[in-house]
């Protein structure tokens, strides 16, 4: 009997289910290379020496060159609204080393003022908000990359769900019949669960009570990811509180209506793409968006207000699902 | 509200629009509803429930109303009191 197996990568919690344990460790052994090839903060990952070396070509892995280039395509499929190319925007509120030690030398964020900002949203339509120029050239013949002066690479927004996602395909290829990778929250599962016959997702509380906001009773390849404002976020000299979803048209942490949104996907890296792109657009905006660019697609979003926003086609991951029309948080955690 | 959670899914009134025949059955010992793949039916609207969005199984003749992009209506509710479901959720999906 398959017992669930965690470990820790990527700066989070990974867990694998329902697949042997060799098959586990092979999922693992993925995740420390991806992370060793992909840190922004370890000095002599792939895509540090990128950045390091702008203007030059530097030669990559097929991994590093591969997740450049499903980065990249997201960053022209989405106008630009996702954006592996903000390090230095990330930097300058002062994102430049892990989360923990970031969190160490900074003041502590009030979460529930999260809630009670205005949103800027209604202030600033914009439809098509980025430049569409890569400012990063992919040679496929020397698997190398050049990135241009004034960008840095960060690909904390897709290197996660990238290489749970690319396990988990690995597994698949093997013929593992089911299984479920949990990245730290972003999941992908496939087949279905052993003792129940679907996998039971909670969806979480974004201001982190126990109680979920949903629950999602899924089979067959479904993947999920979630993002948050108020998870990594921390108080910036003359900034105040900013949190690590950059807006790209400001290039500061996104202000709009949604604290934290659920996308559900074939494909846990397009999950946690949309995922990202909803934060920055917000609700009105960010649904109608995603409804005509991607309408397979589903999302689960929750406003500042605590009203849940849901598409109308989560049945096309879930089997089975209740979510609660509103959070109320009388007694967060936070 | 916090009860409302774990009722789920069971007990389901069917009722049969044209073809006869009941098209939603409840598993025993899982819990669960299912979906008779011959299914003509819809689920019969019972009680509203004030904080969920609830759905039980994917059906495109649902009488949920919903509009293009969202929902915010609560869908029917099961009026008998559900019994314990056994199952469990694996994990959850969070912002990290």
């Amino acid at each position: 009997m398959e017992m669930p197996f965690a470990f820790q990568a990527m700066n989070t919690d990974f867990l694998v289910d329902g697949v042997s344990e060799a098959a586990a460790i092979a999922v693992q052994e993925r995740v420390k290379a991806a992370e060793a090839m992909f840190s922004r903060f370890a000095p002599d990952s792939e895509i540090n020496r990128i950045n390091h070396r702008i203007e030059e070509w530097t030669a990559v892995s097929p991994l590093t060159y591969d997740l450049l280039f499903d980065a990249v395509t997201a960053f022209r499929a989405t106008e630009g609204l996702f954006n592996p190319f903000l390090g230095l925007a990330m930097n300058k509120l002062g994102y430049d080393r892990s989360f923990e030690l970031l969190q160490k030398d900074s003041a502590q964020v009030d979460v529930n003022g999260w809630r009670r900002r205005e949103a800027e949203e209604n202030r600033r339509i914009v439809e098509s908000p980025t430049s569409s120029i890569v400012p990063l050239e992919l040679d496929p013949q020397q698997q190398a990359a050049k990135l241009q002066s004034g960008f840095a690479l960060d690909v904390g927004g897709i290197a996660k769900g990238w290489t749970a996602q690319r396990a988990a395909d690995g597994l698949m290829a093997q013929g593992v019949q089911s299984g479920l990778v949990d990245a730290g929250g972003d999941v992908v599962l496939w087949g279905k669960e052993s003792k129940q016959g679907v996998w039971g997702i909670g969806v979480a509380d974004p201001m982190g009570s126990d109680e979920d906001i949903a629950d999602l009773w899924c089979e067959d390849l479904t993947a999920m990811a979630t993002s948050s404002i108020v998870k990594r976020s921390w108080q910036a000299p003359g900034r105040g509180a900013v949190h690590h979803i950059i807006d790209p048209r400001t290039g500061i942490s996104a202000q709009s209506d949604l604290l934290q949104v659920t996308v559900l996907a074939r494909d846990l890296s397009v999950a946690e793409q949309y995922a990202k792109c909803l934060i920055v657009l917000g609700s009105v905006i960010g649904f109608p968006w995603i409804t005509k660019r991607q309408p397979q697609l589903a999302y689960i979003g929750v406003q500042r207000d605590g009203l849940i926003r849901v598409s109308d086609n989560l049945d096309l991951y879930a089997k089975e699902w209740e979510v609660k029309k509103h959070v109320e948080w009388n007694n967060p955690k936070h | 509200m916090s009860n409302k959670k774990d009722i789920l899914i069971v007990g389901v009134l069917s009722t049969v629009l044209f073809t006869g025949f009941t098209a939603y059955t409840h598993v025993a010992g899982r819990g669960r509803t299912v979906a008779s793949p011959q299914s003509s039916t819809v689920v019969s609207p019972l009680a509203p429930q004030q904080s969920t969005n609830k759905k039980n199984v994917a059906t495109p003749s649902s009488p949920v109303v919903q509009n293009a992009t969202d929902s915010q209506v609560a869908p029917p509710a099961d009026p008998t009191p559900p019994p314990n479901t056994t199952r469990t959720k694996n994990t959850k999906t969070k912002a990290s």
